[in-house]
């Protein structure tokens, strides 16, 4: 039902409520206040005739006695009757033209004494009030007399009926009024409910006009200025979001552009995009590889590491710099640098992970190569002293030959120069045995070893270079370690010819090898007493091809980084400019099953 | 909502008609009528003459009466008329079984139509009583004489005190009432004279001794207002007569009721408050004394 059925239903029922219960207390007042009237006009009335007709009806004067009667009767309209009943209940006289009705006769019979009584009589005539008044307190007999109620009855009728007419045309009127009322208020409320519309439609340039200046118009206002704010949000939202889609693209042609890998993957690892880049890096198209579990690009062994790294990643947000190997579409395995980050919803909550991988082969390659070429630099470098180490055997052997040569010696002699020879030559061939060693270009060939033992060998491999430097040596027990040990011999020797070459004058150079604190990684400390390094090259002394020395290839420490890196070690350095150097190179501790 | 205001001015509706009719009205069938007798006869009918006014005699009867009823085993009516002739009429007419009448009025009954006597009410212990002439007790008025020319009441013309007894002493001073008194009136009654004099009505009244006495001792509002200036011989008191064609054993009856009244506690209580000692029978004699005063009157 609409406002204005309401106002109209509401108005009518009120006025009409109102209406009846006023008519309703009208009706009752008037027909108390009417009944009242006509009782005491009765009483008045009976009391007198009462009195006058003693005489009459003690003397048997019965035509005054009637003659009373009637004149009573016919002085008021009101009055349908009366009679008298004697001492003895026997009826004296009545105004009955066509006799007298005997129900009359019993119908009021007043009690004791003086004060009559009223009886409200319903009759074919109509309410009857009669009243029975004593004669002479009774003891010469009752008068009754009839009043009727008919005029009062039908004035109280009249009155309430022009009350309900009344209230009725008040309660058309009411309707009417409230017809205009509810026009006037739903009217308004109908050009709301249209602008309403209109908005929902999306037409927000719709403004609603309202007339009157009531709530009605706040109301208008408030909708008008919601759909101003509205349009406003819209249009900011449309440019965010142009914006946003801006940037999405300008990201994505970024992503897109990148040589490296950038893929994501939700929380089941499922890879969710695939950029160009991983298309070169590994082969697959994005179409292939999309909805794929991130595994077919991970090699067996690693799968483990990648998942541990991810949750790290989702502690930490990102891991940086992870090196790991993956497998192409060609089922090659590359080495790869991967960087992983966390990815967070607007709400905050982690929806996955993105990963960039970059492709190591072409930098291992270079790599290897460096190393090589830093070995081959390296042999020039020890050559002499390799020279050096081989002629000492060889002229033991020379002279051992001339020796025999001149057959003075006797058969034990001979053994023991012929067991000279021998051992000469198995140091010689030790000493080329650790120089092809050195030379060689190999893989990565993990073996259980002795720290302590590599580095006795990086240091005979510079022995010649020691000679006017104290090496001490600072040996702790450690459990034996999992590494190339050439390539950490290469590390050692490095470091230690740096170490040298800051001492042109002689010093100190003292070794300690140990297990760092919480065991994780066996120690070797290496500290000279030269030039020292300054505080500005330190950051640098680590990047390949630099050099503070004159005809360095800046290579050595940069392989010496790349080879502990790529053991899963580090190396620090500390350095103060004329006091000295110290080179950390901390190696996994344990032994390893790769 | 429309739901509940429909219940509302309906449930109001219901309300104020069930309201509406608040009075009980006793249902009373008003065409089954009758054409009957209005009287029922009583089997015995005993007329009073108006010595006092119709409602002071039916409350002062009432009792006697249903006394009487009780010890005749009848029903019994007390008739009253207006005036003494119209009770003479009733006597005259055998329509009445026994009637209380003034001694005037028995006088002029026993002599035109054999009107009887039955018994006669001792008051006081006399068998007489007199006609007082009042006046209002503020009057200077002290004697007859001096009403000359005043207003007077008399009851009524058959009334012996009232009427005839105050015509005698008019007659001995050559006086009718329309030469000696400037107006007069007949009000039919004892107490209603007693009224009018009190009333300062008229200046001066002859009245019954008997209703004056009765009054003053018992009600003297009116009495209270008046002064005895005259107080005439005695005469015989008014009696109880019956007619002459009465039946013997009714009458017979009816007189040994009246006759031993007093002797019953009860009948002597009723006789106390209306100041009779008892009834005796009495002889007509007792009332020539008022037949030579009315002899006496009419000669004129």
């Amino acid at each position: 039902m609409n406002i204005r059925w309401k106002f109209i239903i509401s108005i009518t029922s009120i006025i009409l409520l109102s209406g009846f219960t006023t008519a309703f207390f009208v009706q009752i007042t008037m027909t108390k206040t009417l009944t009242q009237e006509l009782m005491e006009r009765g009483f008045v009335i009976a009391r007198n005739l009462a009195n006058s007709i003693v005489d009459p009806l003690l003397t048997d004067d019965l035509i005054t006695l009637k003659r009373h009667l009637m004149e009573a009767k016919n002085a008021e309209g009101d009055i349908a009757y009366a009679f008298v009943v004697d001492d003895k209940g026997f009826l004296a006289m009545h105004t009955f033209e066509a006799g007298f009705p005997k129900a009359l006769l019993n119908a009021n019979i007043p009690p004791p004494g003086q004060g009559g009584s009223a009886q409200l009589l319903d009759t074919e005539q109509g309410f009857i009030r009669d009243i029975a008044m004593p004669i002479l307190g009774g003891k010469a007999g009752v008068l009754h007399l009839g009043i009727s109620e008919n005029r009062i009855r039908s004035e109280i009728a009249r009155v309430t009926n022009i009350f309900i007419a009344g209230t009725i045309a008040i309660a058309i009127a009411g309707g009417i009024l409230g017809s205009i009322v509810g026009s006037l208020i739903t009217k308004p409320i109908a050009e709301l409910v249209k602008g309403a519309e209109e908005i929902g439609k999306g037409n927000l340039d719709f403004e609603i006009a309202i007339a009157s200046e009531d709530e009605i118009k706040v109301l208008a206002r408030s909708f008008n200025e919601m759909a101003k704010s509205l349009k406003k949000s819209m249009q900011e939202i449309m440019e965010k979001t142009k914006e946003a889609i801006e940037a999405k693209s300008y990201i994505a042609s970024i992503t897109e552009s990148s040589a490296d890998a950038i893929i994501s993957v939700d929380f089941e690892g499922k890879i969710k995009s695939w950029n160009k880049g991983a298309e070169q890096i590994f082969g697959y198209t994005k179409e292939e590889i999309m909805e794929r579990k991130l595994d077919i690009i991970i090699p067996l062994d690693c799968q483990k590491n990648i998942v541990e790294k991810i949750e790290e990643a989702m502690q930490k947000n990102y891991v940086r710099n992870y090196e790991t190997r993956c497998i192409r579409s060609d089922g090659n395995i590359i080495p790869v640098d991967l960087t992983l980050t966390t990815l967070r919803d607007s709400s905050d909550r982690i929806i996955g992970t993105s990963m960039i991988f970059r492709d190591l082969s072409e930098k291992k390659k270079m790599e290897k190569q460096l190393i090589q070429s830093e070995k081959l630099v390296s042999i020039g470098l020890l050559a002499a002293g390799v020279a050096h180490e081989i002629n000492n055997p060889l002229t033991n052997i020379l002279l051992d030959a001339e020796v025999l040569r001149q057959r003075k010696l006797n058969e034990a002699q001979v053994k023991q120069k012929l067991d000279e020879i021998i051992s000469e030559v198995e140091i010689a061939a030790r000493i080329v045995k650790n120089l092809l060693n050195f030379s060689r270009q190999s893989k990565l060939e993990f073996e259980e070893v002795d720290l302590r033992d590599i580095m006795e060998r990086a240091l005979s491999m510079v022995s010649r270079d020691l000679e006017n430097i104290e090496v001490t040596r600072n040996y702790q027990e450690i459990p034996r370690i999992w590494v190339d040990s050439n390539q950490i011999q290469q590390v050692l020797v490095n470091i230690l010819l740096n170490a040298i070459q800051a001492m042109p004058n002689g010093g100190k150079i003292n070794i300690d090898i140990s297990m760092s604190q919480g065991s994780e990684f066996a120690k070797i400390d290496i500290s000279d007493t030269g030039v020292g390094i300054p505080e500005e090259y330190l950051d640098r002394i680590f990047d390949p091809f630099f050099t503070t020395k004159k005809g360095g290839t800046g290579l050595g420490l940069a392989i010496c980084f790349g080879i502990v890196k790529e053991h899963g070690g580090k190396i620090e350095v500390n350095s103060q400019v004329g006091v000295g150097s110290t080179f950390t190179v901390y190696l996994p501790a344990g032994v390893r099953n790769g | 909502m429309v739901k509940k205001l429909a219940i509302v001015i309906f449930s109001c509706f219901i309300f104020f008609n069930s309201c509406l009719t608040f009075e009980e009205a006793k249902k009373v069938n008003l065409s089954d009528r009758s054409n009957e007798s209005l009287y029922k006869e009583e089997e015995i009918r005993i007329a009073v003459s108006s010595i006092i006014s119709p409602d002071e005699t039916f409350i002062y009867y009432q009792e006697l009466f249903k006394y009487l009823s009780k010890k005749l085993n009848k029903s019994v009516k007390l008739v009253q008329r207006r005036s003494y002739y119209e009770t003479n009429e009733l006597i005259r007419l055998n329509r009445v079984e026994a009637a209380f009448v003034c001694s005037g009025a028995y006088v002029e009954g026993h002599d035109e139509f054999g009107m009887q006597l039955l018994v006669a009410p001792v008051i006081n212990g006399k068998t007489t009583y007199n006609s007082y002439i009042i006046v209002h007790r503020d009057s200077d008025i002290d004697s007859l004489e001096k009403l000359r020319a005043k207003s007077f009441a008399f009851t009524d013309p058959l009334s012996n005190t009232g009427h005839l007894v105050p015509l005698y002493m008019l007659a001995k001073m050559n006086e009718t009432p329309d030469s000696f008194f400037q107006r007069y009136i007949y009000t039919y009654s004892h107490d209603k004279s007693i009224e009018a004099v009190a009333g300062k009505i008229v200046d001066g009244a002859a009245v019954d001794s008997l209703i004056w006495d009765h009054s003053n001792a018992t009600d003297p509002r009116y009495t209270s207002q008046t002064k005895i200036i005259n107080i005439s011989p005695p005469f015989g008191i008014p009696p109880v007569v019956v007619p002459r064609e009465i039946n013997r054993d009714l009458k017979e009856q009816m007189k040994q009721v009246f006759l031993h009244l007093h002797e019953e506690e009860n009948g002597k209580q009723i006789l106390n408050k209306i100041g009779i000692d008892r009834f005796i029978e009495i002889e007509d004699s007792a009332y020539d004394s008022i037949r030579e005063i009315k002899k006496w009157v009419s000669s004129i």
